[in-house]
């Protein structure tokens, strides 16, 4: 173990002297020059390159005469998430599109739409970066990071309605319900309640939380 | 000899040049390709043929690569008892050499079909005795057509990559008595060759009479809405509608006021602010049976200036609001982008440039424009960022119905450390879990990020650091540490979970790519997000633990023999009610599914996986 280390740490100096010296660097970044736009069969079309580079199927449409719409799904968040950042980067490079949307889903238990891209003139930095998760599915994921799991979850204009088995310790129940509740009002801030329902193993609790009660506690 | 070499080089070069000028010469001549989807009859087509056919949809759909091939299957049901319904699949594609029908022929009659050709089409049927008990036979209909694009006097059947479109219908029918697949193929077929050879001119007409072209609507804050009115001739209209279409978002629907022999409707489209770019189009269809056509006019959105918005909504066709004005195209609306037309791009060839796959998303939308009060949000917004700007940090991630404003906190959301893990965790493990946290992960990334490849490749050197840091115990305690989960759950996400493995594959594109500031606010709300993606994971396997635990202490407490519980289970997994999650059998359970997925290599199977957990009950003495 001590030796693997050791010799980890040996490469890596060793790498970092090689990067001192320029020109090998500039001969690995040759080798390596992401998108190489000699090597594109021109016979193919914009969708049958994504779908060779993402590795994933991919919904390419046109909407109007300049804008190109790209979507498509992936199992982890991170993933999806900096895939649409290639994938606009990509298209731009062989399409020259003046504008690019990449939609981005998340193919978790359901197909739920995660976060959309628009890039124009390919200027990345300037993208905006909508979050187009809905309501339902941003408190589920709160849900996830409080140790319990969701199973029904329905939002309207005035309420949020939240059913949750609890897995954690008992001690930390209070805190866990009180930053939950706190972050549901981040994740739909128009409501004005939540009814939480616990489910138990053989008893249900059911009880809610006003936004009063949250903030005012807050001050 | 070196001037020689060198002239030897030029000529060489010269005569790569010619060459290279001769192929792209021959491949750049300009083809006006049909797309195939045109010729494909839709679901109302097939509904036509027959009023004793239901429930007609769109089974299985694939352009192949190039767009010269095209294969669409319908699944329908009939009225008749004796009938299951029909499975049709058309497929066409443009060939230089097709075969002859002849050729056909011979392939359909090895496999048992009995055929004739007549005229210039083949026609095929092979008649067997059903092996389902309701009905007694099953017939398969096959019809193929070769049509010569020669002798087609239309533009639209014009091929680039061959002389020939082929027509192919399959129809497969069970029944008793009725027998209607071959009637069916035949109206089926002269739908398809009749579309080819440019015969059908049922295509309604339609005209967007307001807004007019390139007119200008004005928005304020709180959106804008604007009446499309159209007028629609035809016969035999089924569906007529306009929508609002600029930058993926897609507003309007149907128009329901207008009748089957056209006439004229309108619809009342509101966009919201998010929906507003300042150029979009108005685009109207009109359907009937056999064909579909379409406007479209350009519109310019421009903002009121504060003098001039009113608090509600801006109507652009209300007379007393008066903001209409008009526009001419050459307005320097478009300025700030380039103007590529996408429409020419050979490298969009055979890409649809219909909406595909965002009437689910746009329904969403639709759903949340209704339930958000965004005068409730901004309250809650000023309220969030009063009580909070000292403590945390505020950042405004942007939504379709507007901003919402989140608190961004530190380390305390994402990684709730579980209350069971501080009380194992003996010094040594404390002292390594913070050795290669604090700092051999840190030596590694500042080392790493200095070597242009080598940086995209760093998370593999760390995850071997790591695996020789740890051994299999301390893993599943780092596992607690890390995702703040029980013991349990912990060891079978070790064991079971392919996460780590992706984002592994996954980290070299994550590290290459250099996310925008603006990136930030979403990028926490996706790490979040990651972390309950792997704690759900885990505590979904304990659950899944437990039910199979609980189902083989059943059976073993009855008698059985170890093999024989290990059946049992199996066998149950598929039948019981109830699966993990209390809502249907385990095999057909979301959570467990969702566990298939998210499993590496053998364990993508959860008999696979109740095989283990029964082993490990025994070994660790919750069976016996």
């Amino acid at each position: 173990m001590k030796k693997m280390i050791i010799f980890i740490l040996l490469v890596l100096v060793g790498l970092y002297y090689v990067n001192s010296n320029p020109s090998i660097i500039n001969s690995f970044q040759d080798l390596f020059s992401q998108y190489d736009l000699s090597s594109v069969n021109h016979n193919e079309n914009i969708q049958t390159l994504l779908e060779h580079n993402l590795n994933r199927s991919v919904e390419v449409s046109v909407s109007g005469n300049d804008n190109l719409v790209i979507a498509f799904s992936g199992p982890l968040p991170d993933d999806v998430f900096d895939n649409c950042f290639k994938a606009a980067d990509y298209s731009y490079t062989y399409t020259h599109a003046p504008m690019i949307t990449v939609i981005g889903y998340l193919n978790s238990q359901e197909l739920e739409p995660l976060v959309k891209l628009t890039v124009v003139d390919g200027n990345l930095n300037n993208a905006t970066i909508e979050d187009i998760r809905t309501p339902e599915f941003k408190i589920q994921n709160t849900l996830l990071l409080y140790d319990s799991i969701p199973y029904n979850i329905s939002v309207d204009s005035n309420k949020a309605y939240v059913s949750f088995e609890y897995l954690g310790n008992s001690t930390s129940f209070k805190d866990d319900v009180a930053n939950m509740a706190f972050n549901i009002f981040e994740d739909a801030p128009w409501i004005d309640s939540i009814n939480f329902k616990l489910i138990g193993v053989r008893k249900n609790l059911t009880f809610s939380v006003g936004r009063d009660e949250v903030f005012n506690n807050l001050d | 000899m070196n001037s020689k070499f060198c002239k030897n080089v030029l000529l060489m070069n010269l005569l790569y040049i010619f060459l290279m000028f001769f192929i792209t010469l021959t491949s750049n001549q300009v083809y006006a390709k049909t797309s195939l989807s045109s010729f494909m009859p839709s679901v109302n087509n097939i509904q036509a043929l027959d009023p004793n056919l239901n429930n007609v949809k769109i089974s299985y759909e694939h352009t192949f690569p190039y767009g010269n091939n095209m294969v669409r299957e319908f699944s329908a049901g009939y009225t008749a008892k004796d009938n299951p319904g029909f499975n049709i699949r058309v497929d066409l594609s443009y060939a230089s050499s097709a075969g002859s029908l002849n050729n056909y022929k011979g392939y359909y009659t090895r496999d048992g079909f009995s055929c004739s050709i007549n005229g210039n089409y083949l026609s095929c049927s092979k008649v067997g005795k059903s092996s389902f008990d309701s009905w007694k036979y099953n017939k398969e209909f096959r019809y193929v057509r070769i049509i010569n694009y020669d002798k087609c006097n239309s533009t639209s059947c014009y091929s680039s990559d061959g002389s020939m479109v082929v027509v192919e219908i399959r129809i497969l029918e069970g029944y008793n008595f009725t027998d209607v697949a071959s009637q069916l193929g035949y109206k089926l077929a002269s739908l398809v060759v009749g579309r080819i050879n440019g015969q059908i001119s049922n295509t309604p007409k339609i005209v967007i009479e307001s807004p007019s072209n390139n007119q200008v609507i004005y928005y304020n804050d709180y959106g804008a809405n604007f009446n499309v009115k159209v007028k629609v001739s035809g016969s035999d209209i089924r569906e007529v509608g306009a929508h609002y279409e600029a930058g993926g978002v897609f507003v309007g629907g149907e128009i329901s006021n207008v009748g089957s022999n056209g006439g004229e409707g309108s619809i009342t489209i509101q966009l919201s602010p998010s929906d507003i770019r300042s150029s979009a189009k108005v685009v109207a269809y009109a359907k009937t049976s056999s064909g579909e056509s379409e406007d479209s006019v350009n519109i310019y959105l421009k903002k009121l200036s504060d003098s001039q918005s009113s608090k509600s909504p801006v109507n652009s066709h209300s007379s007393a609001g008066g903001h209409v004005g008009v526009k001419s195209s050459s307005s320097s609306s478009q300025s700030s982008r380039s103007k590529v037309d996408l429409s020419n791009s050979k490298l969009l060839e055979g890409v649809r440039s219909k909406r595909v796959l965002f009437d689910d998303l746009f329904s969403k939308f639709n759903r949340m424009n209704k339930i958000v009060d965004q005068n409730k949000v901004n309250l809650r917004n000023k309220q969030l960022s009063r009580i909070l700007r000292n403590s945390a940090e505020l950042v405004n991630i942007k939504t379709p119905h507007g901003d919402e404003l989140r608190a961004l906190q530190s380390d305390g959301m994402v990684a709730k450390t579980h209350p069971n893990v501080e009380k194992n965790s003996a010094g040594w493990f404390k002292f390594k879990y913070g050795l290669n946290k604090r700092v051999l992960g840190k030596v590694v990334d500042v080392i790493a990020d200095n070597i242009p490849i080598i940086k995209n490749y760093k998370d593999y050197f760390k995850s071997d650091m790591e695996t020789n840091l740890f051994n299999s115990k301390e893993d599943v305690k780092k596992t607690m540490k890390d995702l703040g989960v029980d013991k349990r759950s912990a060891s079978l996400y070790n064991q079971f979970s392919g996460v780590e493995d992706r984002e592994k594959a996954l980290s070299p594109l994550k590290n290459a790519v250099s996310l925008p500031k603006s990136a930030k606010p979403m990028e926490f709300a996706v790490d979040a997000m990651t972390m309950g993606t792997k704690k759900i994971i885990a505590h979904y396997y304990k659950k899944e633990y437990t039910y199979v635990v609980g189902l083989a202490r059943y059976y073993r407490n009855a008698g059985m023999k170890w093999s024989d519980v290990h059946k049992a289970v199996v066998r149950d997994l598929d039948e019981n009610k109830g699966g993990i999650t209390g809502l249907s059998s385990a095999k057909e359970n979301a959570a467990s599914q969702y566990l298939n997925t998210m499993s590496k290599g053998q364990y993508k199977d959860i008999d696979a996986r109740a095989h283990v957990y029964i082993l490990q009950a025994m070994e660790n003495g919750d069976l016996k």
